[in-house]
């Protein structure tokens, strides 16, 4: 059974199109990993999700019901962390993550009391002295101490230390493990490469790009460094872009679908060394700014290599 | 090398006139047109001599307001419309300096100027200049009007300098209570227990004749001391000036010797689990206990106060006020015991009191979304319905309480100090009666965050304004019963005695507040969350 089934939602505020036909499917289980630049839609579509928002147009399923309709049945079966984490301030962390378990009403109290001491939260604090990761690190223990089949994490880590990531991560894949589905907006494209089994990029209201790390590896280049023999003309031949010198050795990204023909001219002039690097989520995610890709040419690490 | 801690003053200035473009200006004009009003309102009347001489005479319009000082048409302009205009700027200074100093440091937005390589004291210093400048231009605008008007130059330019005294004295109190205080919520509501508080001194200074030294505690009354167009006192001025730098100093003081973000009192660690925490409802009563704690005890304060004054006023009203003015025959019914206590528990217990508790009640539910609590909240399995009813029952029963409190406060003293301790029940039921209309206000309040949740706040307090508003044409003779009939004030209205109050007239306005409150949630359940 698919625990999401988003057909082509779309949500307008006003004049501005926030969601134009959005399709996106995750099954039970998975991790999915939703990224796309700021105000592509993210937050949208988890509002919709949520029941916060009313969509316009197009189907949405959560775990087999209807998001709005059913809001606080569905509920009891999903964990939320918002992407920007605000708290009563005069109440402290400790009062918060039990509120919040009290009104879930499905939670593990002693998985609480692990996550309070690996998250090294002191709950003792009022919540307007928190910092954002503090903040954040509140919302994260309610919602992974629950039994929740389901959690929709909204950048759940903006503003955690590296550390804390590193502990966030492991949760996911303990969370993985129990069966339970997650659903993890995010900027961080190295927590989605960790953690992800599915990946869909949304961009104007659009999803973009969906599939494993490796199906979206497949329709992008792969960078190639390679020292020569002799000399060749790299720009004779198809599918190369970007090429740069440095020393001996070129360097140039090459079209997934040329990648044979490019390999065998260049044995035919002998290989010295080859290191091929697959592409990052990043790149991946680059080509989909559009305009601004030319942020891209004109930043400094990209011109030292040319 | 030195740190200027001024740098950047005048840019911040610049920035905050900018921010307050449009609020500035409303509490600046706002006593402008108070005195205007005022003057057209007694230029009209033919016989206003006459009017104000009874008026004046009267016990029930001098414990309230206390006595015309001088007796003369500009003495009757400042007597109406000084108090007016003097809470208006201690209001707009001090919310003007807590805005930019204690709310921006809360926020962060503080931290945004000053790491920008700002002084210090820019930020309070331009919060200061504004709020004096504010005061000031006010003031000179109602000494301006005095003047253009063929009042006197020396009374009309005191009149003024009395206005901007009190200006400069809450700008102080405002800048000193923002370093006192850690949020902006709580320095606000303490200008307003401020004001409430000196109300009981003025009582009992236009009680015991309107001259004691009682006046000096009651700054929006300040212009009886200088008495413009009377005695002209000029030397106050000099008092009130020292009065008003003492907490400006003090608070650059504090500036200096505090960490940013942080207020003088150190924050205590709180509780690890909180057992009372258990609904939505828990919840709100749990943020809205202190509020509803510090209304009762400004009501059983005041409410005490103003009982145990009212046997020190002589029962007649004269023949001669009561053929003038509809509101005089009115009042007759009642006699001015009576009266003063039915004014004064209408005032409080309605029009500017539990009203105000109950809108801002139902207007947490508006902050509580746009701060994203709710979002947080309603993600669990907590209907929307649920959510916003948990903050309706506080306002509605918090405001039955409140008045509960202010009608066995006022009776108490009331009886205590007249030993007749019927007047306990009698005081009760006068207050009691007020909760179908406050809860009127609640229903409508509730009902425009529901469908408008934006311009909820705004709108809710125009409608309060707009029934004041009519409440006051209604005493000024410019309108007539039916109007206030439009207004949830007019069916439990201080002039009613209270065997007649129609029962069924309350049943409506309940069964009013319910459809509201209704309609308001549905609303609710289905748009959008902001």
């Amino acid at each position: 059974m698919n625990a999401i089934e988003i057909n082509k939602l779309t949500k307008s505020f006003g004049k501005q199109k926030a969601l134009d036909g959005v399709d996106l499917t995750v099954k039970e289980g998975e991790i999915y990993g939703f990224i796309g630049p700021n105000g592509a839609g993210k937050s949208t579509t988890i509002r919709i999700l949520l029941g916060m928002l009313r969509k316009d147009t197009g189907d949405v399923r959560l775990l087999g019901g209807n998001p709005w309709n059913d809001a606080v049945k569905l509920h009891e079966h999903i964990a939320y962390v918002p992407g920007d984490v605000t708290l009563w301030p005069n109440l402290t962390g400790g009062e918060v993550i039990n509120f919040l378990g009290r009104l879930h009403g499905n939670v593990d109290s002693v998985k609480q009391k692990e996550l309070i001491e690996t998250f090294q939260l002191d709950i003792r604090k009022k919540c307007k002295s928190y910092s954002k990761g503090n903040r954040q690190k509140v919302a994260l223990i309610a919602a992974l101490a629950s039994n929740a089949k389901m959690l929709i994490l909204d950048e759940p880590t903006s503003g955690l230390d590296p550390l804390m990531e590193l502990i966030f991560q492991d949760y996911i894949h303990k969370a993985k493990k129990e069966g339970k589905t997650v659903f993890l907006s995010s900027h961080i494209l190295a927590e989605v490469e960790a953690v992800c089994d599915k990946i869909g990029i949304i961009r104007q209201g659009k999803i973009v790009e969906s599939g494993t790390l490796d199906e979206l590896r497949h329709l992008t280049r792969t960078t190639l460094t390679v020292e020569l023999k002799s000399d060749l003309d790299l720009n004779k031949l198809v599918g190369i872009h970007d090429i740069s010198h440095d020393g001996g050795k070129v360097r140039f990204s090459a079209d997934a679908e040329y990648l044979d023909q490019i390999i065998s001219k260049l044995s035919t002039s002998g290989i010295k060394s080859l290191t091929a690097e697959p592409p990052t989520l990043e790149e991946l995610f680059m080509r989909h700014y559009g305009k601004n890709q030319g942020i891209m040419s004109h930043n400094t690490a990209h011109k030292e290599l040319k | 090398m030195a740190d200027n801690n001024f740098k950047g003053t005048l840019n911040i200035l610049r920035f905050y006139l900018r921010r307050d473009r449009f609020i500035l200006p409303v509490w600046i004009l706002l006593p402008l047109f108070l005195i205007a009003g005022q003057i057209s309102f007694i230029e009209s009347m033919a016989d206003w001599r006459d009017f104000m001489a009874e008026l004046s005479a009267n016990a029930l319009t001098n414990a309230i307001l206390g006595p015309i000082v001088p007796l003369s048409k500009e003495g009757a302009v400042l007597w109406r419309g000084m108090l007016q205009s003097s809470i208006v700027v201690m209001i707009g200074s001090s919310f003007t300096a807590i805005r930019h100093t204690r709310s921006d440091e809360e926020s962060g937005r503080y931290e945004l100027i000053y790491g920008n390589g700002k002084g210090r004291y820019a930020s309070i210093t331009a919060a200061f200049l504004i709020s004096s400048a504010g005061s000031f231009i006010s003031a000179l605008l109602v000494s301006l009007i005095l003047i253009i008007s063929g009042f006197s130059f020396t009374g009309s330019l005191l009149a003024g300098l009395t206005l901007c005294a009190v200006g400069l004295l809450f700008t102080g109190i405002g800048v000193l209570i923002s370093q006192i205080l850690q949020d902006s919520g709580s320095a606000r509501g303490l200008i307003f227990a401020l004001y409430f508080l000196s109300m009981v001194p003025m009582m009992i200074n236009n009680v015991g004749g309107g001259n004691t030294f009682w006046i000096w505690l009651v700054p929006e009354s300040w212009f009886k001391i200088t008495e413009p167009f009377g005695g002209n006192n000029f030397s106050p001025l000099l008092v009130f000036i020292v009065l008003s730098i003492l907490p400006v100093v003090f608070a650059y003081y504090l500036m200096e010797n505090r960490d940013l973000g942080s207020s003088i009192f150190k924050e205590k660690l709180g509780p690890e689990n909180s057992d009372e925490l258990k609904s939505p409802l828990a919840l709100s009563f749990r943020q809205h206990k202190k509020t509803i704690i510090i209304w009762c005890i400004g009501m059983a304060f005041i409410g005490g106060a103003v009982g145990f004054i009212t046997p020190s006023i002589s029962e007649n009203i004269s023949e001669m006020l009561v053929n003038m003015s509809t509101w005089a025959e009115t009042m007759s019914k009642l006699g001015n015991r009576e009266g003063f206590v039915s004014v004064t528990i209408y005032i409080m217990g309605l029009m500017a009191g539990t009203s105000v508790y109950g809108i801002a009640t139902v207007l947490n539910l508006k902050k509580e979304e746009s701060e994203h609590f709710a979002e947080i909240l309603l993600a669990n399995p907590v209907s929307r319905i649920k959510w916003m009813s948990s903050y309706l029952i506080i306002a509605y029963a918090g405001s039955a309480i409140i008045l509960l409190v202010l009608g066995a406060s006022v009776g108490w003293g009331w009886g205590y100090s007249s030993g007749d301790m019927s007047l306990v029940s009698k005081a009760i039921v006068m207050s009691l009666t007020k909760i179908p209309s406050v809860w009127v206000i609640i229903g409508i309040a509730a009902l425009l965050y529901g469908w408008l949740p934006r311009i909820s706040a705004v709108l809710s307090w125009v409608f309060l304004g707009l029934f004041i508003v009519i409440e006051m044409l209604w005493e000024a003779g410019i309108v007539g019963w039916s109007a206030m009939e439009l207004t949830p004030f007019g069916y439990a209205h201080y002039s009613i005695p209270i065997n007649e109050l129609s029962f069924l007239s309350l049943s409506f306005l309940v069964l009013l507040s319910i459809t509201f409150t209704f309609v308001g949630l549905v609303g609710f359940k289905n748009r959008n969350i902001i």
